[in-house]
């Protein structure tokens, strides 16, 4: 056996453990998924295979457009807010300072508490009677305590309350990832800026920002991809209403499958529309990044 | 050399790794295939001395069967004598039907399951539960017939009360309408005059959580009972065979009327932004005169408002009809379809253990949502509230009917109750909404008959 042989079948071998648990954990699963799709199955007695029925039904279903608009709605209102705020958090937390540790920290709290923690904690907060967001509103004077403000309880202000909590939940997450992006950019670029008499604000504009592009793409990237796969704080809080004002593709994929009409191939067949907008994104961010490159 | 030594100890943990993995797969089938023999041979009895455990699944609102110090008081007795251990599945009632559906596609162990009433006719349907006629002892001696009625499809028993006969009331704060000098109201103008003046006070008229929708039927029960001159069930079997629809004008007006809740400002204001927990506290805390439910909310408020706290009936909305309240005779608790064959005999045994009298009794003891109990034999508790409501309110009560209404049908009611409530969606379009969805499920086949 050649050398350059043996090197690819060793390699292969290496790569073998990794593939048996892609395809078990990945490959199948999805296969088997398809096929449920594919089929009308109520999770309990035997599958009857009907084809693209599920797929037809779904794109004639008006309740499908609705909840993939409420995740586009989600997705413009958070990953923007998000991104802003993160990348701000980053750079003052960039410095060496007292406290800095503990700064970081408390902003990352909110990332490693439960959903279901996260869900709870901010129901109340939203209580239209009892809340700390209307109590504090009403010091204010924009809320009235017998008109109050009914965030969970109001379509317009449902999923607004949501993305609220969304933002609280992962700004954190994507602080630490710039944080470690504008750690990557070398000292001495900003020296050289400063010789050539750049302000801390061109700096930022000139030299952070350009630098920090791939990082701030694959932040976009995840909570774009995060914002069409939102299920847990819509389930816990809200459970996709008032009258469905906040159903999302994952909570109308749960309830289709697992709710009262448990209809396993029709929610399927959602989870798979919602596969394909996930890869899209993918496909854009890797298109994206692939042209940075040669560039 | 270095290089083909390692490609070969590489070769070598692979191909040993193989052969571990398949001799252990083996090692499991030989082994499983001792187990079904042993038991295919003792015809579905362990041998004596090995503990059977049995999985039960409960609806547990009132946090009875998750609390170990109960489950051990009700249950030592049925451990003792059968040998067995108990795991108990519990999760709220609006969940539960999620729960058990995901449990059992997973192929997770069932044996027992202890279900909200609303859900028995869907287990049913689905062919998730197996028939108890015959496996049980004589249960008239326990039960009336109508709350046995409620669980005999097809002429054929599948489950059997147990927890609690219920009924619905509008719960009132005495100290409340006696501060401000105001009278218990009978009909719904009287509501509406009594809301206004308590809210001039700063006190809201009834406490509802609207954000747990599953509660929200309850209310169209009320109304539809006079909307339909005290006929509910009839015009209920009628449109689920085909014969009226939910577009008809009683259905409608029921609707409307609870739109005219919403409007008049009965409900305190974000009623669809609070969850039950938080409309209970609203009442409890005074801050709020009344709130409608049922009797399994008896227990809780009599402890935080003792004294001060009166039932009455839902008001009236319509001139001329009585009032008519909702409830039933008792959750259901039946036999898994698919329960494994060696625990079987045990379930069964764990069912009739359930539903006697004196496990129902000790039941009553411990349950706090428990006022009316479900045997007629159990002694009714020594409670003023308890007796008003067996006399008053028990004998006006009328099934559920979301214990006849397919699932999806429940879900739309839920949904387009929320929305009329809240000012989102009229009377009449809700109505249409969910005619639609029944409409979708006969065309794929629903058929009411064949779940009577």
């Amino acid at each position: 056996m050649s050398k350059s042989v043996r090197n690819t079948l060793a390699a292969y071998l290496l790569l073998l453990p990794a593939l048996v648990l892609f395809s078990v954990f990945i490959l199948i699963p999805l296969g088997y998924e398809f096929m449920i799709s594919l089929s009308k199955w109520n999770g309990f007695g035997p599958m009857s295979f009907v084809g693209l029925r599920n797929y037809t039904r779904l794109f004639s279903d008006p309740e499908f457009y609705a909840a993939l608009s409420h995740n586009v709605q989600y997705a413009f209102g958070t990953v923007l807010v998000k991104i802003v705020l993160s990348f701000v958090l980053a750079l003052l937390l960039h410095g060496a300072f007292r406290g800095v540790t503990l700064f970081r920290t408390i902003m990352f709290i909110p990332v490693v508490l439960s959903f279901v923690v996260v869900g709870i904690l901010w129901q109340w907060i939203f209580n239209p009677n009892f809340g700390l967001m209307n109590v504090m509103l009403g010091w204010l004077g924009l809320n009235e305590e017998m008109n109050p403000i009914q965030w969970l309880g109001s379509p317009h202000y449902a999923l607004i309350a949501l993305m609220m909590v969304d933002v609280w939940k992962w700004t954190g997450y994507h602080a630490i990832i710039f944080l470690a992006g504008l750690q990557g950019i070398p000292k001495d670029i900003y020296e050289a800026a400063s010789v050539d008499g750049a302000t801390r604000w061109r700096s930022l504009w000139h030299v952070t920002v350009p630098l920090m592009r791939p990082t701030l793409l694959l932040n976009v990237t995840i909570a774009a991809m995060g914002a069409f796969n939102v299920f847990d704080i819509v389930y816990t809080m809200t459970q996709g209403g008032p009258y469905k004002s906040t159903s999302v593709l994952l909570t109308m994929m749960y309830d289709k499958a697992f709710g009262s009409s448990s209809d396993y191939g029709y929610g399927t067949s959602i989870a798979f529309a919602l596969f394909v907008i996930i890869v899209i994104i993918s496909a854009i961010h890797i298109r994206i990044v692939n042209r940075s490159e040669r560039a | 050399m270095k290089s083909t030594k390692s490609f070969a100890l590489l070769l070598m943990l692979v191909v040993v790794s193989v052969i571990a993995a398949c001799g252990s797969n083996n090692k499991d089938k030989s082994s499983s295939n001792v187990a079904s023999s042993s038991s295919s041979s003792s015809s579905a009895t362990q041998p004596s001395g090995e503990k059977q455990k049995l999985t039960v699944y409960a609806y547990d609102d009132t946090n009875t069967l998750s609390d170990p110090a109960k489950v051990e008081t009700l249950f030592a007795d049925f451990k003792a004598e059968n040998n067995a251990e108990l795991q108990f599945v519990t999760t709220k009632s609006a969940d539960f039907l999620q729960k058990l559906t995901v449990s059992a596609t997973a192929g997770d162990p069932i044996d027992v399951i202890m279900t909200n009433g609303q859900y028995v006719r869907s287990l049913y349907s689905r062919g998730m539960l197996a028939e108890l006629s015959g496996a049980i002892s004589d249960p008239t001696s326990r039960f009336n017939q109508s709350a046995l009625d409620a669980y005999t499809y097809s002429g054929k028993l599948y489950a059997l009360p147990w927890n609690a006969a219920t009924t619905s009331a509008v719960f009132y704060n005495k100290a409340i309408f006696e501060q401000y000098g105001l009278s218990v109201p009978k009909t719904y103008e009287e509501l509406v005059e009594v809301t206004s003046k308590l809210k001039e006070n700063g006190i809201h008229g009834i406490a509802f959580g609207g954000a747990s929708k599953f509660m929200y039927p309850m209310w169209y029960f009320e109304t539809l009972a006079q909307t339909s001159d005290n006929n509910s069930l009839q015009l209920t079997y009628e449109t689920l065979q085909g014969n009226a629809k939910f577009t008809d004008p009683a259905y409608v007006a029921a609707m409307e009327a609870l739109a005219q809740f919403g409007k008049d400002g009965i409900f305190q204001p974000g009623v669809n932004g609070a969850d039950s927990d938080a409309g209970k506290a609203l009442f409890a805390s005074g801050k709020a005169a009344m709130f409608y439910g049922g009797t399994w909310e008896l227990g809780n408020f009599e402890q935080q408002l003792g004294d001060k706290l009166g039932v009455t009936l839902f008001p009236i909305i319509k001139s001329g009809v009585k009032a008519e309240m909702t409830g039933s005779g008792g959750d259901g608790i039946g036999l898994y379809a698919e329960v494994a064959p060696e625990r079987r005999d045990l379930a069964i045994k764990f069912i009739e253990y359930m539903t006697s009298d004196k496990v129902n009794a000790l039941y009553n003891s411990v349950d706090s949502g428990v006022a009316l109990p479900s045997n007629k034999n159990s002694a009714v508790k020594d409670d003023p509230l308890v007796k008003q409501l067996q006399a008053e309110h028990l004998p006006v009560t009328a099934t559920f009917l979301d214990w006849f209404w397919p699932q999806e049908v429940v879900q739309e009611f839920q949904f387009q109750i929320q929305a009329v409530v809240g000012q989102a969606s009229s009377a009449q379009e809700a109505m249409e909404k969910i005619q639609d969805v029944f409409d979708g499920l006969v065309k794929n086949g629903y058929d009411f008959n064949g779940t009577k």
